[in-house]
């Protein structure tokens, strides 16, 4: 008789989520599915607000990265007044998006995945969390507290708030960057540069033990979206839209990130809140790509900062299908956003007063694209002539990785899964298959919730055989 | 507006959050105690509450529940303070009933009430009475 196994919920994760695992008779894994069983609906509740609201409005979707949200939001509106910013509130808002990229990065490598990575996958679970980590290696909790308080502190200097800061609008920022905050944030600066360091070696280090779910997470054959920069570089504010293969090879270059929906569309699943979105010329499912950090690293010819690109060249080296370099590529991130803060900050004209273009709206559409930590964020709005939301329509980057995510634990099952055995510590190991992708549900869901999953093992006939709740 | 009605002096570090975030353990490890000031919806409306966290609420006791993700409770800051740094600040919640948790900017006339007293408790904890 065939099985199903439940996971649910799915801990060390941000927001509510199930998976489902179905074994045929021989208790092999038939099919794996990830549900997210959490809905918000910032979509619907946005129209007939005023646009310019739509920054503050979207950012209120997620307590974690909401800057992102701001950022996209705001560069969608940037588009309705028909309106260049001044160069330094471009500048201002690509700090505020990096200082979001390492808080979110650290938050998911130091709180929620290096349990594992210090205990191993079959460790104790008793001591396979924050308080085993307090206890044995508090160091490593410690700094991973340390990186993300830059992250957040260099968010308030600039936006006067660490959690939905209003300082990003329509047009530019609120407020110019003053010198006193400036010198604070570079005197933050070399420390979390060598945290972030010190951490990524640490994290080399501990690869060679996990061999076998570097392998586990390489079964899926996905293509790679991303934002790039003018020369290929990485970039997480502006750029073109560039995807790839899994051999490097461009798929697609140079595309105008409002023209992303020439070559994306959404597939609504019945088992899920979350959307599917895939590459339209390969149609649904087989048009399956990912973003966030593996894909940006693998996609970018260099990040245009020394430590960084030095990290680079050897994680380059890797096998980029295995989604446990997520891992990898998000501390590479983190000393690339640190760099490439105290690159900008750098140059005076950062402290320029004039920071906000103002104009009515001149156009029904727009478009907003940046990177946030999990992956490309878009957002779509259409107005009325009154300035009124009559459409919105977000993709998230957790969405853009829903196809991937359902492959991955489905391959993940399939390769520790065999004749209907299982452990604790392989059901772990399902989970982090999706902590790899660190998905934030309540952005991509538009939900209140903590970071509970749910694993279901169920018979061919559909019965509930064995039910694991965390 | 509890904030703003605090002494500014050199002992009381005041911090306004819309949430407890888990960095906030780097701040407290620098002080003897730390006083969480919130509305709840479980003191009765119109009262304050005050809860002095000891032994068996505070480190000691289900640290193995401690969640650290982007927002935490007063609990697991000190416990995650003691584990981390070794540490034990004196901890108390001081709690008033909430009425109205809808959007708006302005406390409810029963809240604002409290709010004199709620700063009285805080100067008498902190020794500025």
């Amino acid at each position: 008789m065939s099985k199903t196994i439940v996971i649910d919920p799915v801990t060390r994760i941000e927001g509510h989520a199930k998976i489902t695992i179905h074994l045929d008779d021989s208790g092999e894994v038939q099919n794996a599915f990830f549900h997210v069983t959490q809905l918000r609906g910032f979509e619907k509740f946005a129209e007939g607000r005023p646009f310019a609201e739509m920054p503050s409005l979207m950012s209120r979707i997620c307590g974690i990265c909401p800057v992102s949200h701001l950022i996209a939001s705001a560069k969608a509106c940037d588009m309705l007044m028909a309106v260049q910013i001044p160069p330094v509130a471009a500048q201002l808002r690509r700090i505020i998006n990096l200082a979001q990229i390492a808080q979110s990065h650290a938050l998911s490598f130091f709180y929620l995945s290096s349990p594992d990575f210090v205990f191993g996958m079959d460790g104790d679970p008793k001591q396979r969390n924050i308080v085993g980590l307090a206890q044995n290696m508090p160091e490593l909790i410690r700094d991973g507290i340390h990186l993300r308080k830059t992250g957040q502190t260099i968010i308030e200097l600039l936006g006067d708030k660490r959690i939905h800061p209003g300082w990003v609008v329509a047009g530019g920022v609120n407020n110019p960057l003053s010198k006193t905050h400036r010198e604070e944030i570079q005197a933050m600066l070399p420390d979390a540069i060598a945290i972030a360091e010190k951490n990524l070696q640490w994290f080399i280090e501990q690869m060679p033990r996990f061999a076998e779910e570097i392998a586990a997470f390489a079964k899926v054959e996905s293509m790679y979206m991303s934002l790039q920069g003018k020369n290929g570089e990485l970039e997480t504010y502006d750029g073109s839209l560039c995807l790839t293969d899994s051999s490097g090879n461009a798929v697609v270059s140079g595309l105008a990130s409002q023209d992303y929906g020439s070559i994306i569309d959404e597939e609504i699943t019945p088992n899920s809140y979350l959307k599917s979105p895939y590459y339209k010329p390969h149609g649904f499912p087989k048009g399956m790509y990912r973003v966030g950090p593996l894909a940006r690293l693998h996609n970018a010819q260099s990040c245009g900062t020394p430590r960084a690109d030095k990290a680079m060249t050897q994680f380059k080296q890797l096998n980029p299908r295995s989604s446990f370099y997520y891992h990898y590529a998000r501390l590479i991130e983190i000393l690339y956003a640190f760099e490439k803060i105290e690159q900008i900050l750098e140059d005076e004209s950062i402290l320029d007063d004039h920071v906000r273009a103002h104009a009515s709206p001149n156009a029904y559409e727009g478009f907003g694209v940046a990177e946030a930590p999990r992956g490309t964020l878009m957002h779509h709005y259409k107005i009325d002539k009154n300035g009124l939301i009559t459409y919105a329509d977000l993709i998230i980057a957790t969405g853009h990785n829903n196809l991937a995510m359902n492959s991955e634990i489905t391959e993940t099952a399939r390769f520790f899964i065999k004749g209907g055995k299982f452990t604790e510590g392989i059901l772990n190991r399902v989970e982090a298959a999706i902590r790899a992708y660190d998905p934030c549900l309540s952005c991509s869901t538009h939900a209140f919730g903590q970071m509970p999953l749910h694993i279901e093992l169920r018979s061919s006939a559909g019965a509930l055989l064995d039910d694991v709740q965390r | 507006m509890l904030c703003d009605n605090l002494p500014d002096t050199p002992s009381i570090s005041v911090v306004a959050q819309m949430q407890l975030l888990p960095e906030l353990v780097e701040q407290i490890k620098e002080n003897e105690g730390v006083i969480f000031v919130d509305a709840d919806v479980e003191t009765p409306t119109g009262r304050l509450n005050l809860f002095r966290f000891d032994e068996r609420d505070g480190p000691q006791h289900p640290i193995k529940k401690i969640v650290l993700s982007h927002q935490c409770s007063p609990f697991d800051l000190i416990a995650t303070t003691s584990a981390l740094y070794g540490v034990k600040p004196q901890a108390w919640l001081l709690t008033t009933g909430g009425v109205n948790f809808t959007l708006g900017d302005q406390m409810s006339e029963s809240v604002s009430l409290l709010v004199k007293e709620a700063i009285s408790k805080i100067l008498a904890i902190t020794g500025q009475h």
